[in-house]
């Protein structure tokens, strides 16, 4: 029991403690329409997230199993009072779910008014690119994973995948319009 | 300078006419009675004579006339009434005062007050639509008069008025044309259409030859004139909350004054409401508002006098009267005029206002049988509709209910807020309960695990005082959102009373319970679904008088709308005394759609319930009201949607019951926490009736569905985690996170010999859910969790708890549904 409070502190404590490797690459910026990155390892494999639609970076310490819930929804976290449905990234791009280690962490981000959770297999740093570096355009059906891929970044050779969050959600299945009726 | 010209017309007609002959009304009565003269003023009559006063003093500094001295002297002559006026001299007054307001085209001097010199005007225009010959030939007399006197501005101002009247007459005398052509009218009407028409077309006539001026006629007034007022937003909200609170009043109390058109303080209520309205519509510069809500006025002002009598047929009137100030209403709050055309009501309003005057004439223009709907268009009087009905049968439709509140006047001191900063209140103290149970856990672990902790003490203290104060907060913050559901009953008597005339049924409408309190979210969305209940029980319900007749019934019928509380829920019934619905019919149709097997043996109220379902109907026959078989499954999902259940139940040829039941909020919660397949979930307390533990050996099979015996009844089972699929969570990131959290903890102890049913849902047909452990009861506050996962089955939403966690919130009414779908899929 005692253990599991301190456990529990410390993970408070440690909630927000990434940010600060975020604000530090940001002063290294100076040009005018250079778009922020951030570098995410799904499996091994790095990733790049616009950093607009991110709004925070939080570890994985509990996540509520939710029946039926949309594919690839993990089930739901609570990030402060808010509850935000989890998104397992590995398996949108077809590997197996797997036990968070301790690089794992969800990137809280949105789409429009929705705000999802993404479960990532660690976070690499915040890369800074020129228009010229990044190629928009979706890939062509080259198997699992690439739905999600609303660009190419281009740094000398290394090329990674730009995730598109509004891809994403509507990986889900769910179907967002009927939002609009239900306000109504 | 129009309107100086228009306020000067005004004074002139208050210093030529009204009091000279106020003067002269009131010397004769103190010739007659010789009465104590030291009795006190009656206070109307001093606030009458002050306000006229006012009037006249503001006005009296722009007339640059000899008719200034002349107001100058009536002044003081009011003054000196006004020192000696005994109470009978008031009264009598008061009285001449009246008979004036209806004979003569200038109004009543009652109705004088500082700012209403324009409503005076509107008045001298509004009796002149209506113009008979004899008043045409007054009004031009008096114009000419002013003509005559020679000053400028009334020069002017006659022209002006010329114009202004003339258009006024025109409007009528085409809108009279267009009224007598329908065929079926009334002989009767027809001719004193056609007497009216001649009248207002002579008038028209002379008054071009008199003003000499030959303009078309000008079209209705504008429906707004624009002003400073109308652009301040804060102003113009509170004008709307104000006018709908006055509307809904009006409805109401109107019918009241149907029922009792006797009654004095009910008239005195209808019109305090009317007159603050028209003041406001003034002020906002709302014209037309202003010119239907004076039309009725005048209305209410005469029944108030004991002129006119209130029956159906004025109330009709006046609530066309109503219907069309929503309208007008509608299009303040849309921000743009709306076009509707107010000349036929107001026309309608002065026909009904008249009938007492002129006897030949008719009230010539209800429209009948209208949607009730605030959203509907123009109320165009149609002439040809019911003629019939015209005739002065003092028939009631339909009955408030006949407790007599007396108008309760419970002088309370409130204040309107906002209700999007209330809901910021509510979901904060929502928060704070989460954190007090935070607290709460916080401080058993201190106390349990580290009592050696100087401070514990004093924590728990504290934390105990928190607890306290929270409740506290907690009950007041719900507290704020409940109102009465009165508020969304109240409309039923009006829709009730339209329907019935239009269906040519008896019904009576019988409220009670209006004083139980809901939510403010719940009574505003209840409104709907119970219209259309209403509407079916109307229609289908009750029979009309001669079958009810012939039934041995009493040819009224009746419909029992109330409402009560169980615990923590509102049960809102509605019960009419009509024909029932036929259990095989429904069966036939249930199995002619495919929705029960025909060999299903199911209960009657398991067979009323399948009315809920989509395009069910059993009506032979499409009426505007009811029968397209939309609606009822409608209701069901409006009722599920927050959170409540329905039932009907039918006995043929006796009546029908319909059931609501309703949480009587939705923010927080009381829930108790259960545990199936490691997982945790939340079932709202107020479905859950009792929890009891059984060994699996107690279980019994009947067919496919597991059965408890629960005392005298036989309680149908779910298993939590089959109904839920947890048995697919193995190898989710989740199950996986949690089993590592549970490595250093003492595996939960789940014993297979011992299993716990919640038992929930209704008292009368319970469910039990079968789980694996009981934790504890817990209040929570419900939340949406986000668009993503809007519709997980059997899931209300999430709540936070304590630590941080979430668990899922069950939806009791949906897992019902669905282990019945689930039984019904197998049947099939």
């Amino acid at each position: 029991m005692d253990q599991f409070t301190r456990d529990r502190l410390e993970t408070d404590d440690s909630l927000f403690s990434i940010k600060g490797d975020l604000d530090g690459a940001d002063q290294k910026q100076d040009y005018a329409d250079v778009k922020q990155f951030i570098g995410l390892l799904i499996g091994k494999e790095e990733f790049l997230l616009p950093i607009e639609v991110m709004n925070e970076i939080i570890m994985v310490t509990q996540i509520t199993y939710v029946p039926s819930a949309p594919r690839f929804i993990e089930g739901v976290i609570n990030l402060r009072g808010k509850i935000l449905p989890a998104i397992d990234l590995r398996q949108i791009i077809g590997l197996e779910a797997r036990l968070p280690g301790p690089q794992s962490r969800i990137i809280i981000c949105h789409s429009e008014d929705i705000m999802v959770g993404l479960i990532v297999d660690g976070i690499t740093y915040v890369i800074s690119l020129t228009p010229d570096q990044v190629q928009n355009q979706s890939l062509s059906t080259k198997g699992t994973g690439s739905e999600i891929i609303g660009g190419i970044s281009k740094r000398g050779d290394q090329v990674n995948g730009i995730i598109d969050i509004g891809k994403v959600i509507l990986e889900t299945g769910v179907i967002i319009n009927r939002h609009d009726n239900d306000a109504a | 300078m129009s309107r100086d010209a228009l306020i000067n017309a005004a004074i002139d007609s208050l210093v030529k006419k009204i009091l000279p002959q106020l003067q002269e009304e009131l010397s004769e009565l103190r010739k007659q009675n010789e009465i104590d003269s030291q009795i006190e003023l009656s206070q109307e009559t001093t606030a009458l004579i002050k306000e006229c006063r006012e009037l006249l003093s503001m006005i009296s500094p722009d007339i640059a006339h000899p008719s200034g001295n002349h107001v100058q002297k009536n002044l003081q002559a009011i003054d000196e009434l006004s020192d000696d006026l005994s109470d009978e001299e008031a009264q009598a007054l008061m009285a001449a005062m009246d008979d004036q307001s209806v004979t003569a085209p200038t109004p009543g001097s009652k109705q004088i007050s500082a700012n209403d010199s324009e409503d005076q005007l509107e008045d001298i225009e509004g009796d002149d639509e209506e113009l008979s010959d004899e008043e045409a030939q007054r009004l031009l007399a008096e114009m000419d008069g002013s003509h005559n006197s020679g000053d400028h501005a009334n020069e002017e101002l006659s022209d002006e008025e010329a114009q202004r009247l003339l258009a006024e007459m025109e409007n009528p005398s085409s809108k009279a044309v267009s009224k007598s052509t329908p065929p079926p009218s009334d002989d009767d009407d027809a001719e004193a259409l056609l007497a009216k028409l001649g009248g207002s077309e002579e008038a028209s006539e002379e008054a071009t030859s008199t003003a000499e001026v030959g303009s078309i006629a000008v079209e209705e007034i504008d429906e707004w004139e624009a002003n400073d007022f109308q652009t301040d937003p804060d102003m113009v909200n509170d004008f709307i909350t104000n006018a709908d609170e006055i509307m809904e009043n009006l409805d109401e109390t109107i019918l009241k004054l149907e029922q009792d058109p006797q009654n004095k303080s009910i008239i005195e209520e209808i019109f305090r409401g009317a007159h603050t309205l028209k003041g406001a519509a003034g002020m906002f510069g709302f014209r037309a508002l202003e010119r239907v809500m004076h039309r009725l006025e005048n209305l209410f002002d005469l029944i108030r006098k004991e002129k006119l009598v209130a029956n159906a047929d004025v109330v009709d009137v006046v609530f066309e009267g109503l219907d069309m100030l929503r309208t007008l209403l509608g299009a303040v709050k849309d921000g743009q005029p709306c076009g509707a055309k107010t000349a036929p009501i107001v026309n309608a309003l002065e026909h009904v206002a008249q009938g007492k005057k002129s006897p030949l004439k008719r009230p010539s223009s209800q429209s009948k049988g209208q949607e009730p709907h605030i959203a509907e268009a123009t109320p165009e009087p149609s002439p040809a509709s019911n003629v019939v009905n015209a005739a002065p049968k003092p028939e009631t439709g339909s009955q408030s209910t006949g407790k007599e509140k007396d108008t309760k006047k419970k002088e309370q001191s409130t204040i309107r807020v906002d209700l999007e900063r209330l809901d910021v209140l509510v979901n904060l103290v929502g928060e704070l309960v989460i954190d007090r149970t935070r607290f709460a856990s916080i401080e058993e672990e201190l106390r349990t695990n580290h009592p050696q902790i100087e401070v514990t003490g004093n924590i728990s203290e504290t934390v105990q005082l928190f607890s306290r104060h929270m409740n506290e907060i907690q009950d007041i913050i719900m507290k704020v959102r409940m109102v009465p559901i009165g508020n969304a009953f109240n409309k039923f008597t009006r829709i009730v009373r339209d329907l019935a005339r239009s269906l040519e049924k008896k019904i009576d409408l019988v409220i009670s319970g209006e004083n139980a309190e809901l939510d403010k979210t719940l009574v505003e969305q209840i409104g709907d679904p119970l219209i259309h209940l209403i509407r079916n029980s109307c229609d289908h319900g009750i029979e009309d008088p001669a079958t009810r007749t012939a039934n041995g019934k009493s040819p009224n019928g009746t419909i029992f709308l109330s409402a009560h509380q169980e615990g923590n829920h509102i049960v809102i019934k509605i019960e009419d005394d009509g024909k029932g619905i036929p259990a095989d019919v429904i069966r036939r149709k249930g199995i002619e759609r495919g929705l029960i097997s025909e060999d299903e043996q199911l209960t009657d109220r398991d067979i009323f319930n399948l009315i809920f379902e989509p395009g069910f109907s059993t009506a032979e026959k499409v009426t505007n009201i009811s029968g397209r078989g939309v609606g009822m499954d409608v209701v069901k999902k409006q009722i599920m949607k927050l959170k409540g259940m329905i039932e009907i139940d039918s006995e043929f040829g006796r009546g029908t019951t319909i059931t609501i039941r309703l949480p009587l909020t939705l923010a927080i919660v009381q829930s108790l926490l259960v545990r199936s397949s490691d997982e945790v979930f939340a079932i709202p307390l107020a479905s859950v009736i009792e929890s009891i533990r059984v060994s699996p050996s107690e279980l019994q099979k009947v067919g496919e569905t597991e059965v408890f015996k629960l005392r005298d009844k036989v309680l149908p089972l779910i298993h939590l985690n089959e109904a839920l699929g947890l048995q697919r969570k193995h190898n989710s990131i989740a199950d996986m996170l949690r089993q590592k959290r549970q490595k250093n903890l003492i595996k939960s102890r789940r014993s297979q010999e011992r299993l716990f049913i919640v038992v929930v849902g209704h008292a009368e047909r319970p469910t039990g859910i079968i789980v694996d452990q009981l934790l504890n009861q817990q209040e929570m506050v419900i939340k949406s969790m986000g668009p993503l996962m809007r519709n997980i089955p059997c899931v209300a939403g999430g709540a936070v708890l304590g630590h941080g966690e979430v668990v899922l919130v069950l939806d009791v009414p949906e897992l019902e549904e669905a282990t019945k779908g689930r039984t019904r899929m197998l049947a099939s």
